[in-house]
């Protein structure tokens, strides 16, 4: 087998065209690599360095904060050891004036209080009397209330158990007639029994003891009798 | 039946209930089976070895006085034949009665029967006590109860209010 060699020459160029732009795409690879690194170390020294800066600034901040407050609290110290020198005299006097207008209100007060418990009781007694006035008419009123109401409930009551009363009666008074019927009923029932086994004993007692004492003579009487009774009443022979 | 009655009056005299008109034909019935069978003799001699001596001297009674050959086979057969149907046409009065009666008493109903009521009449007389006494009568399809249980029933049904307490 046999290359055309413009085909050949052709592949070789391709190939070389080829290895320069990679050959080219590597170069700038690695340079933006570079750059990239380059850029990050940058960064992180800015980063540090702001870091830093930031520090400063906030221990300044802090520094000048407690200074402040230093300052403060010793103005604050230096106010206070002043006002207690005036506490001292201002305390006095106030207790004095205090003391005054304590016994004055105290005073007051006691008049004030008593005025108001007199009112209060006043107030109280006038209440209770009101109460008392409203509770007897209360008292009263339910007291006729309940006067009526137990009368209506008497009236009712009465009504009921006259009503109830009659009711009772005129069912005790229909079952008492279906029990005397009853009884009535089943006292003929047994007499009629009564009666009949009193009868049935008799003809038995009666039967056996006429049975006995008839003679054999006056059995054949009374087969002849029956006989005779017989032929008066029909009994011949047909004629053959 | 007259004719007949006459011939056989002597005989039928001893005829009075069914049990002598049952034992009567069964003496006639062995008559014809053996009368004429036996070895030779007396006609009379022949009779009481089958029948009854009381039987056997009614029916020689009845077979002179009717002027029958005893010797005379043919004639002694239809003398029995009549005979028997005779019995069996007699007519049955059937009386219940209270007690065992006695020969006699049967003799003196029968004879009150005949006389009464009819000739060629048997009796047929059956015994229960709880009638107490009278008679049942059952003659020719009639029946009368003429029983003292009975009367005694009547009686105790009619007047059975007089046992009641006075309302």
């Amino acid at each position: 087998m046999t290359i055309d060699p413009v085909v050949f020459f052709d592949f070789v160029i391709a190939l070389f065209v080829l290895s320069v732009a990679l050959a080219s795409l590597a170069i700038s690879y690695s340079q933006i690599i570079k750059k990239f690194n380059s850029q990050k170390d940058e960064l992180e020294s800015l980063t540090s360095r702001i870091y830093e800066k930031e520090a400063g600034v906030l221990k300044d901040a802090r520094n000048k904060a407690e200074s402040i407050i230093n300052e403060a609290v010793q103005k604050a110290q230096e106010i206070i050891a002043g006002s207690n020198i005036v506490n001292t005299q201002s305390k006095k006097a106030l207790d004095e004036a205090f003391e005054t207008l304590l016994k004055h209100q105290t005073g007051y007060f006691e008049k004030a209080s008593q005025d108001f418990l007199q009112v209060y009781k006043n107030e109280l007694e006038a209440l209770k009397q009101k109460n008392i006035e409203i509770l007897k008419n209360t008292s009263k009123s339910i007291e006729e209330d309940t006067v009526k109401e137990v009368q209506d409930f008497d009236n009712v009551l009465e009504q009921e158990t006259v009503a109830s009363q009659k009711i009772i009666q005129e069912k005790i008074e229909k079952d008492y007639s279906k029990v005397q019927k009853e009884v009535e009923q089943y006292k003929n029932e047994m007499l009629g029994k009564v009666d009949a086994q009193i009868s049935k004993l008799i003809q038995d007692v009666s039967k056996k003891v006429i049975g006995k004492s008839l003679s054999l003579q006056e059995h054949e009487q009374l087969i002849i009798d029956a006989l005779e009774e017989a032929k008066k009443n029909g009994l011949t022979a047909s004629q053959t | 039946m007259k004719d007949n009655t006459l011939i056989y009056s002597d005989i039928i005299k001893a005829v009075k209930t069914t049990a002598d008109a049952e034992d009567f034909l069964s003496q006639i019935d062995a008559l014809f089976a053996k009368l004429f069978k036996t070895t030779p003799g007396s006609f009379d001699e022949n009779l009481k070895k089958i029948i009854g001596s009381n039987f056997a001297a009614l029916l020689r009674e009845s077979l002179e006085k009717n002027n029958i050959n005893k010797n005379d086979q043919s004639s002694i057969e239809k003398f029995l034949n009549g005979l028997k149907d005779y019995i069996q046409q007699l007519k049955i009065l059937k009386l219940q009665i209270a007690f065992q009666p006695s020969d006699e008493m049967i003799d003196d109903i029968f004879v009150w029967v005949s006389e009464n009521i009819g000739q060629g009449i048997i009796l047929d007389i059956s015994y229960d006590i709880s009638l107490i006494g009278g008679a049942i009568i059952t003659f020719e399809g009639k029946y009368r109860d003429l029983s003292l249980k009975k009367r005694f029933s009547d009686i105790f049904e009619k007047n059975g209010v007089l046992l009641k307490k006075p309302k």
